[in-house]
């Protein structure tokens, strides 16, 4: 599906047909999925953060930008929906003190609280599970950023635009993610001891 | 090169196809030569490699998505807000200002457009607004270059908005504006100022209530993230 196909689409849909959307939901939803999973951390919760954006998508197409690719659109919904997840999920981890919310979601489970890591098992080679585990170490930001980049494909430009930050803050904050996600898993000893290596103790401390 | 730290942060780029032809010659000579740089590459490509692993989309999640689309929740209280983005073609927008002050108390507020009405002229839109026309209980105004979202959302999110839009700190002098607003946002809840436009600029965000724009709270990306997570609902 070329962009431009993506467009027609787009104005099918804000013409009434519905069921137009579907194409894009095909096209989009593995992706989407396994970034909120990246960013959640956990299957379920992935699993109806991928519902929530796509219903958000579909709610305010009109204020779809055609100057911006529908993916890089799609993504920003997603790893959004998901920071608010998990943002309300630790306010209401801290204090139980729901505001009344008459429809849906409540019924939320635990992710572990990001800062107090899980006990560590050692594995000697680098799982997916390992590098969710580390993932979730991250503070939002780099891990919203890292995660646009690596499963959205985006460029640090279109990232910078989709979260109106300078290209530099980009790469810096891409960067200090990627040294803190393999501090992570050097010293659960997930990296294997070839990778191991005082390079990456050197400057990981960001 | 010579400075490792430097060159690390190159390799993040490197990996991220963010270098030029000759910056990627730089660092793959630094790394044949270093190495702990080398296994920094080593390890950021490994990482990489495997966030790059997809599991396969969940049985069922297709239909839930779909079927939610089709069945997308009515919502709530709150505020209106209307987000002014650039397009090419000019398009008239009814301004919902809101429910009319004392009609309803602000947890019976239902936001239906039919039910909203611009409540006042807005002096702080002249000049930005092309042209307005009176129609019964609506005002029509005719904008320069916008196409618009409007949501309805809980008092939650309407007052951790203010919060964000209230002065900075560092509040300086009057703000000039120039260009569009990139947000208009109008709550409905009753709580006075209840219209705001909201200025976007080199990552700043300026408030503007009617009275001139100040340097408000909020970082732009919180702001952002606020109304465009409102954006669906
Ligand atoms: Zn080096």
């Amino acid at each position: 599906m070329t962009e431009v196909s993506e467009k027609k689409i787009i104005e099918k849909v804000l013409g009434g047909d519905a069921n137009a959307f579907e194409e894009l939901v095909l096209k989009y939803e593995k992706t989407v999925y396994n970034l909120a999973l990246r960013m959640v951390g956990d299957r379920d919760d992935a699993f109806d953060m991928t519902q929530e954006a796509f219903i958000k998508a579909y709610g305010s197409l009109s204020s779809f930008r055609g100057d911006s690719k529908f993916s890089v659109w799609i993504y920003r919904i997603a790893t959004n929906v998901c920071l608010d997840f998990l943002r309300s999920k630790s306010r209401k981890q801290q204090v139980s003190l729901t505001v009344s919310d008459d429809d849906d979601e409540d019924a939320q489970l635990d992710i572990p609280d990001p800062s107090s890591a899980p006990e560590q098992q050692l594995m000697q080679k680098m799982s997916m599970q390992s590098v969710e585990e580390g993932l979730k170490t991250l503070p939002d930001k780099q891990r919203q950023i890292l995660v646009m980049r690596e499963l959205g494909g985006m460029s640090y430009a279109e990232i910078g635009a989709a979260l109106s930050l300078e290209e530099g803050t980009v790469k810096s904050r891409i960067f200090r993610a990627r040294k803190r996600l393999c501090t992570f898993l050097l010293d659960s000893g997930n990296i294997p001891d070839s990778l191991a290596s005082k390079g990456m103790k050197g400057g990981g401390e960001t | 090169m010579t400075d490792c730290e430097k060159c690390r942060e190159m390799i993040s780029c490197l990996i991220d196809g963010e270098l030029s032809e000759a910056e990627q010659s730089l660092v793959r000579e630094h790394i044949a030569s270093c190495p702990e740089c080398r296994s920094v590459y080593d390890a950021f490509s490994a990482v990489s490699e495997q966030m790059h692993e997809e599991e396969p989309l969940p049985d069922g999640l297709h239909e839930k998505i779909m079927s939610g689309i089709k069945a997308r929740p009515k919502k709530k209280t709150g505020i209106v807000w209307i987000k002014y983005l650039s397009a090419a073609a000019c398009l008239a927008l009814v301004i919902f200002a809101g429910i009319k002050s004392g009609m309803l108390s602000p947890a019976e507020n239902k936001v239906d457009s039919n039910d909203l009405y611009v409540a006042e002229t807005l002096p702080v839109l002249d000049g930005r607004f092309t042209g307005q026309s009176g129609n019964g209980d609506k005002t029509t105004y005719t904008l320069a270059q916008n196409a618009k979202t409007r949501a309805a959302v809980s008092a939650e999110t309407a007052e951790k908005l203010r919060t964000l839009l209230a002065p900075a700190e560092d509040a300086h002098s009057e703000y000039v504006v120039s260009g569009e607003a990139d947000y208009a946002v109008s709550f409905d809840d009753g709580v006075e100022p209840d219209f705001v436009l909201i200025y976007i600029d080199d990552g700043r965000v300026y408030a503007d209530y009617g009275n001139g724009a100040f340097a408000a709270a909020g970082s732009a990306q919180e702001i952002r993230d606020l109304l465009d997570a409102c954006a669906g609902e």
